[in-house]
């Protein structure tokens, strides 16, 4: 017997992908509510975690009162149905000064793959369709475990892109690889689309040493996630700026991504598709619902309130449904997200060493 | 000479022990205005935790290590500066012995949020002759010691500060480790934790935050008795008041340890029991303990890099060396402190508490 058909769940597990992917594509008849029930009920059963949150909590149902499991608990862990050894990927976050890093494992990457591109079409790859990429980041086959990588792949070859890696895994960004990208491009006169990192824009910034390339109409940048010590930090409208001018880009054109390793998919600024759009507010796609939690009791705060992040996303069907973060937040009335960080550690108050200073940014 | 100083620090010390003396009166009046610890709190810290005294044999390791770490043939010190954290109430008084045993001329610089002790030690010395003054900034000249107390990454700006040829000895933060080996006396191991963590609310770095125990049974027991334990003392040595980023800490800490194993959670304390885990992870300082089910043969992956940060192991000897045999000497694990159950939190005065940084730097 081989060691697929011995986990008696697959078969639950992957009607409940099903029932996913019909959502993402909006061809359901099920509610959000009733989805997420469902999942959250087979979580409960086969994910240990899970289980133990909500038996700790005494209570599963609603969306509102489904376990959220921290982030925190990926690093220390499984966080999954499935055992092991059906693992098809597993992406993993950047490392901590405790070495442990967050793994979450994929059994099946069809629905990752269907929320990634759904949205992103809806939101960032819209007309005019980008021609080219200029990519900041690794492949993922230099990088395996990284959920950003996996994703700029996914978006290169379904799109077709003519695609120019800029970044070497051990070396940082090349600028002489990026001087020519960005002069090709030009050149080629088609929409681009410039995909990045923080800390890779700024190393790339600080290489181009003020030289700017008017890349064609229609190309925009996306940029994601933060600095977290490989690089100096700069404030987020500084470097908005200096990539808007480095590549000739309206501001609007620079589109910021909301993501994270312990999801399956990912919020987007919608100022390419939206004239009204506020900068820095983020649109979740409709399978992913933001709340804003107290960070003292995690307890959901009315629309409107600052809190941290918990995050429902149906298309962690194996993992967790619900995640508990520690990003400040405040979700509008309809329900786009005003990201505003990470909640920083309480300080040292003695010589104890902090939370902060082992989990790091 | 040197020790004559030594002595009137003590003498001072035992004035600040005693809560009838005026100058009990004051630090303990100062410290309700500054610390976050609770009356008794502060009581427990001054009684029980401040050195008021060491052997001959103590004050002879604490002179050793003054002297460790000199370059051969370069002169002592002219002046030590100290520079000082938000540390634990009482941390001024040693910073202070092991400053005037470094130099002739002492110049502290207390920190901002918790002065009290410091402030007071410095104005009774000089007031006994001894040359030593407070400062809010410090002006190390050639040849000074500058030795300074706080988080990595200050410690790190500070020394980066520093003129050439100037001696830098940091101290950074920690966290202690206790161990329960299979021999141990539960009830009695859990009472002895509890008289380790209430002290300065956890906040020290010989405080201990993780207690490994070798198998589940024993490590349920444990967590159990511990629940009673802290429980208890906290009705004798109330915790003071959290911060909302404390809170904070604790409410996520909470929930990840209810995903990963259970807890027992008290009215001002938080014990997280948990087994299989690859790697540990620090409680926040609100007297919140990770017991971790953890084969001694296991310690090594487990306790991973963090074992960098360890100031203190406490257990008794046994349990001690089942579990350090397995850690990896060469991270720093041999300069860490050994202590029984009960006492982590009572260094002798033999030199710093954290013993990690025995080098000095130019």
């Amino acid at each position: 017997m081989s060691s697929r058909s011995a986990w008696p769940a697959e078969a639950e597990s992957d009607a409940l992908h099903a029932r996913v992917r019909s959502f993402i594509e909006g061809v359901s008849a099920e509610s959000f509510e009733e989805l997420s029930a469902a999942i959250a009920r087979f979580q409960t059963e086969h994910v240990e975690p899970v289980r133990r949150l909500a038996r700790a909590r005494g209570r599963a149902g609603s969306n509102a009162e489904i376990p959220a499991v921290p982030t925190d608990v990926f690093r220390l862990r499984r966080v999954a149905a499935h055992p092991p050894e059906l693992d098809v990927r597993v992406f993993r976050t950047s490392g901590t000064t405790s070495g442990a890093r967050g793994a979450h494992p994929f059994r099946t990457l069809e629905t990752y793959r269907a929320a990634a591109m759904k949205h992103a079409l809806a939101t960032f790859l819209v007309e005019p369709e980008p021609k080219r990429a200029i990519v900041l980041a690794p492949t993922s086959i230099e990088v395996n475990d990284s959920s950003l990588s996996f994703m700029l792949d996914l978006f290169i070859e379904v799109l077709r892109l003519e695609a120019q890696h800029v970044f070497d895994a051990s070396r940082g960004v090349d600028i002489a690889r990026l001087d020519r990208a960005l002069a090709n491009a030009a050149r080629a006169g088609e929409p681009v689309l410039v995909m990045g990192t923080a800390f890779a824009y700024v190393h790339a910034l600080d290489g181009l040493d003020d030289r700017q390339t008017a890349l064609p109409r229609g190309s925009r940048a996306m940029l994601t996630g933060g600095f977290k010590g490989r690089s100096r930090e700069v404030p987020e409208d500084e470097l908005r700026a200096g990539l808007a001018r480095a590549f000739g880009l309206a501001e609007r054109a620079v589109v910021g991504e909301y993501g994270m390793t312990e999801l399956s998919s990912q919020l987007y600024e919608t100022s390419l598709v939206e004239q009204a759009a506020s900068m820095r507010t983020y649109r979740p796609p409709a399978w992913v619902r933001v709340n804003a939690v107290d960070p003292e009791t995690l307890a959901m705060l009315p629309r409107g309130t600052e809190g941290i992040a918990r995050i429902v996303d149906l298309a962690n069907v194996d993992s967790s449904i619900a995640i508990q973060t520690q990003d400040r937040v405040v979700v509008e009335p309809n329900g786009d997200v005003r990201l505003f960080g990470r909640l920083p550690g309480a300080p040292p108050r003695g010589c104890s060493l902090a939370v902060e200073e082992i989990v790091g940014p | 000479m040197i020790d004559e100083r030594l002595e009137a620090l003590f003498g001072i010390a035992r004035r600040v022990r005693d809560s009838s003396d005026a100058l009990g009166v004051e630090v303990r009046a100062g410290l309700r205005a500054m610390s976050s610890l609770s009356t008794e709190g502060i009581e427990l810290a001054l009684t029980e935790h401040l050195e008021v005294d060491a052997t001959e044999a103590q004050r002879a390791s604490l002179r050793a290590w003054c002297r460790a770490g000199r370059t051969a043939g370069s002169p002592p010190a002219t002046t030590c500066h100290v520079v000082l954290s938000a540390h634990v109430c009482t941390a001024a008084l040693r910073a202070i012995a092991i400053a005037l045993e470094s130099a002739a001329n002492v110049v502290v610089k207390p920190s901002r949020r918790d002065p009290v002790l410091a402030e007071v030690l410095v104005r009774e010395l000089a007031r006994a002759g001894i040359s030593i003054c407070v400062a809010t900034d410090i002006d190390p000249a050639r040849h000074d010691e500058v030795h300074a107390y706080g988080a990595d990454a200050t410690l790190d700006a500070i020394h980066g500060s520093l003129p050439e040829g100037v001696r830098f000895r940091g101290h950074g933060s920690g966290f202690g480790l206790a161990c329960v080996g299979p021999n141990d006396s539960i009830d009695d191991a859990a009472s002895a934790l509890a008289r380790d963590v209430v002290p300065f609310d956890q906040r020290g770095c010989l405080s201990p935050r993780v207690v490994l125990v070798p198998d589940v049974a024993r490590a349920t027991a444990f967590a159990d008795a511990l629940d009673r334990s802290l429980g208890a003392a906290a009705f004798s040595v109330p915790r003071g008041a959290l911060a909302p980023d404390e809170r904070a800490e604790l409410a996520v800490f909470t929930r990840t340890c209810e995903a990963l194993g259970e807890v027992l959670a008290g009215p001002e304390h938080t014990i997280a029991l948990a087994e299989d885990l690859d790697r540990i992870f620090l409680p926040p300082t609100t007297r919140a303990v990770l017991v971790a089910v953890v084969e001694p043969s296991k310690a090594h992956c487990v306790v991973g890099p963090l074992t960098r940060y360890l100031t203190t192991i406490g257990g008794n000897a046994e349990a001690i060396d089942a579990y350090a045999a397995a850690m990896d000497p060469a991270d720093r694990l041999a300069s860490a402190r050994r202590a029984p159950l009960g006492s982590m939190q009572r260094p002798p005065l033999d030199g710093p508490v954290d013993r990690r940084q025995s080098t000095m730097t130019e």
